[in-house]
């Protein structure tokens, strides 16, 4: 995030080439970090309203939230050098 | 809906009321007709009092039948039972007179009218018979005699009930040339024949009597002819033998062939006598005065002889005379003709010689005028020859006198043309001249305007855009396509946004390069496991050192890392790329980069040379 700050060129419309991956890295944790928080949270809520505060849904939530996350990532960085497009943000 | 359920409703109560009024009235004229009503009932009964009640009683649908057929009736209903046959016959008066009328007012407009004649004969009974009897009435008045011809005229169709057989060959033909023939009058055909074979019958009827009649005719003339040669026979002359017969007793008389015609005669007429006489049984009484008669003759014939000799005689003589005459005037005839033979041929020698004398004068005239012209021709020509000898010294005595000048000329003016061309050459080198000093002027503004760009590239910090120091450039080249060229082969965003200076590239290498070593390892088409794999042993690989050769990527970024240090920027952009998958991407910007500087070092260096070409060209 350092190269855009100092270089003026192509910075309004898309990254510079060379930070191209460490965006999409960027992308990757952030969305892995929310989606997985997300998950987590709703299968705390179903645990506590109905499966009687059993731990299992909690940790399937997180695993779904992680897993859509994953797989976002994996297609951005399949995707090649087209910039990253997030369905959330975008 | 309530309204229109009550509307219906309302008609259906009301249908009976009006219904009813009807029947009111016609109950009201039912009073009156009510006896009419019995009367047809009554025919044969009497009227009964139940009737009015049981027809009170009919339901109300059934009345207006009975009622229109009595309302007609009405007006004749007061007929009462011991009246009614007197109505009766009064009715079939009127009836009948009114179908009387109406007949015959009908047929009066069937007569005029077509349109109503139609309808008439059509729909009622009986009306074609009396339209056809009134019509065949009119018609007979008309024509009183047609009765008969209508006769006639059915007789002939009765004629030809027979089957008419048209014969095959009758009627008109395509062949136009046989039914001429056929039709030609004037030929004797079967139209002919009636006469001609009556008179072939005739000829034929009376051929026998006829024939036999000729043939008696012919018989009888021949008869007759024969008759009257045979009756002649014994007359005529021809016969020498009869006389022969009869010349035993008395000789014919002999003629001479000296005799004349006359005597010949008269011998023959003599000869037939004795003849004659001869014939005749007592001819010995005649034989004396025949004898007589035959000396007599005998001797005319002498005297006729002697008389004959005399004139030939005396003829010869007058011949003879008349001979001399003719000799003797021929004589003088010969003599006046060469007489005015001779004056002649004098008068026309004079003649000749007078004609001959004119000829030779008008020759000779016609031969003076001649010579004349021809002198005066000679002389016309010698004094046009004269002329044009003149004209022609004149000519060239002019070619000579022009030559001379022009020789003259050319002598001195070859000289002013030296003289004109070399003033020519000296401006024309002042003119170079000037022109070099502009031209030197100009690539010497060329030179500091390309130095100024190139000073305004290598200063900057901070890429810095040069639009104006170019625009300088373009402005003094003076359109030169050259310069031109290389200006439009800088890229915009060049001059637009300012190109890095090399030490900037460099620096941005190096951090291109840990970029690009990160995703060194990574395969086609990777996914987020693969890269993070990438990332992590990107970390532990070991960097080569020196000038590895290979085209693996961290062989290529040293080398382009050394070739840049050395400050071939050209050559480094040619060996990143050569970079492939992530790692060309990674690079990309930076390739861009470099390339920019590249194009304008090129355009600047082409523009500096073709300023220092021209400052050679004109010198």
């Amino acid at each position: 995030m350092a190269d855009s700050s100092e270089t003026r060129v192509a910075r309004a419309t898309k990254p510079v080439s060379e930070a191209l991956l460490n965006e999409k890295w960027d992308r990757a944790i952030s969305s892995m970090i929310i989606k997985s928080s997300l998950g987590l949270s709703f299968g705390v809520v179903f645990s506590v309203l109905l499966f009687k505060r059993r731990a299992w849904p909690a940790w399937v939530g997180l695993g779904f939230g992680a897993g859509r996350a994953w797989e976002e990532s994996d297609a951005s960085f399949r995707r090649g050098d087209s910039p990253v497009r997030d369905a959330l943000r975008r | 809906m309530l309204r229109s359920s009550i509307a219906p409703g309302r008609q259906l109560l009301s249908a009976p009321v009006r219904q009813r009024i009807p029947s009111q009235w016609l109950s009201k004229a039912g009073a009156s007709s009510r006896l009419s009503g019995q009367r047809f009932f009554a025919d044969s009964k009497p009227p009964t009092p139940a009737t009015p009640s049981s027809e009170s009683a009919i339901p109300i649908e059934t009345i207006p039948k009975p009622a229109s057929q009595e309302s007609k009736a009405a007006p004749a209903s007061p007929a009462i039972a011991p009246r009614k046959t007197g109505r009766f016959r009064r009715f079939l008066l009127y009836l009948i007179l009114t179908s009387g009328f109406a007949y015959g007012g009908s047929i009066f407009l069937a007569l005029k009218s077509d349109n109503f004649h139609d309808f008439f004969t059509e729909y009622v009974p009986y009306g074609e018979e009396c339209v056809l009897y009134f019509e065949e009435r009119d018609f007979y008045r008309r024509f009183p005699n047609a009765s008969r011809q209508s006769n006639r005229i059915q007789g002939t169709p009765r004629d030809e009930g027979k089957s008419v057989t048209i014969p095959s060959k009758s009627g008109l033909s395509w062949n136009v040339t046989k039914e001429e023939s056929g039709s030609d009058v004037s030929k004797s055909g079967p139209h002919m024949s009636s006469k001609a074979h009556d008179a072939q019958v005739k000829t034929e009827a009376a051929k026998p009597e006829e024939k036999n009649a000729a043939v008696i005719k012919a018989k009888e003339d021949k008869a007759a002819k024969e008759t009257k040669n045979e009756d002649k026979k014994p007359v005529s002359l021809d016969e020498p033998r009869q006389p022969a017969v009869a010349s035993s007793t008395i000789e014919l008389l002999q003629t001479q062939a000296g005799d004349d015609g006359v005597v010949q005669e008269l011998v023959k007429t003599f000869n037939d006598i004795v003849t004659v006489i001869s014939a005749d049984e007592n001819s010995s009484k005649y034989s004396a005065p025949v004898a007589k008669a035959k000396e007599e003759l005998l001797k005319i014939g002498e005297k006729i002889g002697a008389i004959r000799t005399e004139a030939a005689n005396a003829a010869q003589d007058e011949i003879n005379k008349a001979h001399a005459t003719f000799d003797e005037s021929a004589r003088e005839l010969i003599r006046r003709f060469d007489q005015m033979r001779e004056t002649d041929v004098a008068q026309f020698r004079e003649e000749f010689e007078s004609e001959r004398e004119k000829l030779a004068g008008a020759y000779q005239e016609k031969i003076n005028t001649e010579l004349q012209r021809a002198q005066q021709l000679a002389e016309q020509r010698l004094q046009n020859e004269l002329v044009e000898q003149a004209i022609e010294l004149n000519r060239k005595y002019i070619h000579e006198v022009q030559g001379l000048v022009e020789r003259e000329r050319e002598g001195r003016l070859s000289k002013l043309n030296e003289l004109s061309a070399s003033i020519t050459e000296l401006e024309n080198l002042t003119t170079g001249w000037s022109n070099v000093i502009d031209t030197n002027l100009k690539t010497q503004q060329l030179q500091v305007a390309v130095d100024a760009v190139r000073s305004t590239l290598e200063r900057a910090e901070v890429p810095r855009p040069f639009v104006r120091e170019l625009v300088a450039v373009k402005e003094l080249a003076a359109e030169d396509p050259v310069v031109e060229a290389a200006i439009a082969s800088i890229n915009p965003t060049a001059y637009q946004r300012g190109i890095p200076s090399t030490t900037m590239i460099i620096e941005r290498f190096r951090r291109v390069a840990s970029e690009v070593r990160k995703a060194s390892l990574l395969p086609e088409d990777a996914g987020i496991a693969s890269h993070a794999a990438s990332m992590v042993l990107s970390k532990v690989m070991f960097k080569k050192e020196g000038l590895p050769e290979g085209d693996d990527v961290e062989s290529i970024l040293i080398r382009t890392e050394h070739l840049l240090e050395e400050g071939k920027v050209d050559a480094a952009a040619r060996e990143m790329n050569g970079l492939q998958g992530w790692a060309k991407i990674l690079s990309k910007d930076w390739l861009g980069d470099v390339r920019r500087v590249l194009e304008v070092k090129q355009a600047l260096e082409v523009i500096e040379t073709q300023a220092r070409l021209q400052c050679l060209r004109v010198e």
